[in-house]
């Protein structure tokens, strides 16, 4: 009897071996089966197309102030000038003439031969 | 000449003194009762309806007469007219206090009953205008203004940020197109800014008293954008001003423009000495003014008036206690048991090393100042009313010269060893201080400034060709 239990564990043993061995077989055997291309599938080494990424936000522009001249100031005469026009050019004018200018003066009344324009 | 017009202030400096009435009083006139109205002869009626319908050349309000209309009616405007035309349009009492340049009250009836007996009414005529030449500047320049605004004036350029040299685009197109009005010289043509436009910029803003750096910023894009009709009434205020001035001004003189912020000196009637000053700012107008000036204060101390004592210096010690002993003020007892504030002379005092006396209500005066760096700006009105100067040992110089005492050697000495010395002038000089915010440059090209106290608006609503101010309720 004893030798029986003995004979039973072994072949439990030797089965359970065999049922491992068997799944991990089937493993292997489903993997590499899923490494075949499919029917009509294409097999290429370029990468794929994919659609281009969204543009990240760019920073603000740093906008440069614009070129600014050297301020050169006009020479000493010049400006004397400039700032006599600008506190007021008093220099006197002579006056306006006008478009007809004045008859000379003369005495007017029925005597006078040459009438008077204004 | 049948110029006539006797400024109060000008007859006070003709007479060597300022009494209270050059600052605004009216002097009481002596002359002979006005006429009536004298009989025009048919010529004398067809040249007064002409100078009448020219009146808007002057700025003054156009007339529409024609040659048969009623003499009288013709007669009575052209009396109306050559008041308004020789010491323009305000009456006395529409003077505000700190406009202290004013013309006598004149009535002209006398002298163009006398024009009209005589047979020289166009003589009379042409004599009633200012005989300046910066009056006639302004009138050419009112006549181009006008006529750029009948040809639809010019275009707006459109906000954005400042511009220069290399950018392009419709805002440059904009700016060529808006200079070239003004400016003969741009060409209209191109959307890029080179070169000869960057020149023109700065052209413009040294006409408008800018920075000429030929940047388009906000104060340059400001100036360019005003309309044209607001160029114009700027041009007819200046000649209402005008017309308060003296029939003949003193040929040595110091003439201030508080509107610009520059000083002149004359000698002989010609600008021989110029420089930058800093004026009242808004709310501390500086006066507009005649008087003169009889000495230089060397080493001057400050005698702070109390209103600046009271709103800015005693705050500041008590915020900061100890500011008034740091700065070198001094509280001096007054009678009545009062007090004041003294700055002593010296590096630190308000006042410079220079003060130019004259005498005036308003307390102001010419002097020095340790704030040198606000003469870098353009716009320049910065003080508490008084005008400081960019060049006051220049100006002590020439007003001293010719007084043997105070040789330039003297007056340097003088202000080394620091303590305060009255240098009388040998002769008094007369000094006019203006507010001008548009004249005609030495090139002939108008220039304008901001109006930074908004006189000219004042002035215009005063003369009727502005709406006046809303009343209150």
């Amino acid at each position: 009897m004893r030798n029986l239990g003995r004979i039973l564990l072994f072949v439990a043993a030797l089965v359970l071996a065999l049922l491992i061995g068997v799944l991990i077989g089937q493993r292997r055997s489903a993997e590499t089966a899923s490494e075949q291309p499919a029917s009509g599938v294409q097999i290429t080494t370029e990468a794929p197309v994919s659609a281009e990424p969204a543009p990240a936000p760019l920073p603000a522009p740093v906008v440069a102030p614009p070129a600014a001249a050297p301020v050169t100031p006009p020479p000493v005469d010049q400006q004397v000038q400039d700032d006599a026009a600008a506190v007021g050019m008093t220099t006197r004018d002579e006056p306006e003439v006008q478009d007809e200018p004045d008859a000379p003066a003369g005495a007017q009344g029925e005597a006078d031969p040459a009438p008077a324009t204004n | 000449m049948f110029t006539r017009r006797f400024l109060v202030s000008f007859a006070a400096l003709a007479a060597g003194s300022l009494p209270a009435a050059a600052f605004g009083q009216a002097a009481p006139m002596t002359a002979a009762p006005p006429a009536l109205l004298p009989r025009l002869t048919p010529e004398q009626l067809a040249l007064a309806v002409k100078v009448l319908n020219a009146a808007d050349t002057h700025g003054l309000a156009k007339r529409n007469f024609s040659p048969g209309d009623p003499a009288e009616q013709v007669t009575s405007a052209l009396v109306d007219y050559a008041r308004e035309i020789h010491v323009g349009r305000l009456a006395p009492e529409e003077f505000p206090a700190d406009w202290a340049v004013r013309p006598a009250p004149y009535d002209p009836r006398n002298e163009l009953a006398a024009a009209a007996a005589s047979n020289r009414l166009g003589e009379w005529l042409e004599g009633l205008p200012p005989p300046y030449s910066g009056y006639r500047a302004l009138k050419r320049g009112l006549a181009q203004y006008r006529q750029i605004a009948a040809d639809g004036g010019w275009p707006t350029i459109p906000a954005g940020e400042a511009f220069g040299l290399g950018a392009s685009g419709p805002r440059v197109s904009a700016l060529r197109a808006r200079l070239a009005v003004e400016d003969k010289a741009v060409t209209t043509t191109g959307a890029s800014f080179d070169a000869p436009l960057q020149q023109a910029v700065i052209r413009a803003q040294r006409r408008f008293g800018l920075k000429p750096d030929g940047v388009v910023d906000a104060g340059t894009l400001t100036a360019l954008n005003q309309p044209v009709g607001q160029r114009v009434l700027q041009i007819i205020a200046n000649m209402e001003r005008w017309r308060w001035l003296p029939p003949e001004m003193p040929a040595t003189r110091v003439q201030v423009n508080s509107g610009a912020a520059i000083v002149t000196l004359f000698r002989d009637d010609k600008p021989v000495l110029s420089m930058k000053a800093v004026s009242g700012r808004p709310g501390d107008e500086t006066p507009m003014l005649f008087s003169q000036i009889h000495s230089v204060v060397l080493n001057p101390p400050w005698n702070v008036p109390s209103s600046i004592a009271n709103k800015e210096l005693w705050p500041k010690e008590k915020k900061n206690p100890g500011y008034l002993k740091r700065n070198g003020f001094t509280v001096i007892s007054t009678e009545g048991g009062g007090s004041r504030l003294q700055q002593k002379a010296g590096d630190q005092s308000a006042l410079g090393r220079y003060k130019f006396d004259f005498d005036n209500p308003f307390a102001v005066f010419l002097h020095d100042t340790p704030s040198q760096s606000t003469f870098s700006r353009y716009g320049r009105q910065a003080s508490h009313g008084c005008v400081r100067l960019e060049k006051p040992a220049a100006l002590a110089e020439a007003l001293l010269q010719g007084d043997p005492q105070w040789t330039p050697e003297a007056i340097k000495s003088t202000v080394a060893a620091g303590k305060t010395v009255r240098a009388r002038l040998p002769q008094q000089i007369p000094v006019f201080i203006f507010y001008w915010t548009a004249f005609g440059g030495a090139d002939g090209q108008m220039n304008f400034r901001s109006d930074p106290y908004n006189w000219d608006r004042m002035l215009l609503q005063r003369t009727g060709t502005l709406a006046p101010p809303a009343s209150k309720a």
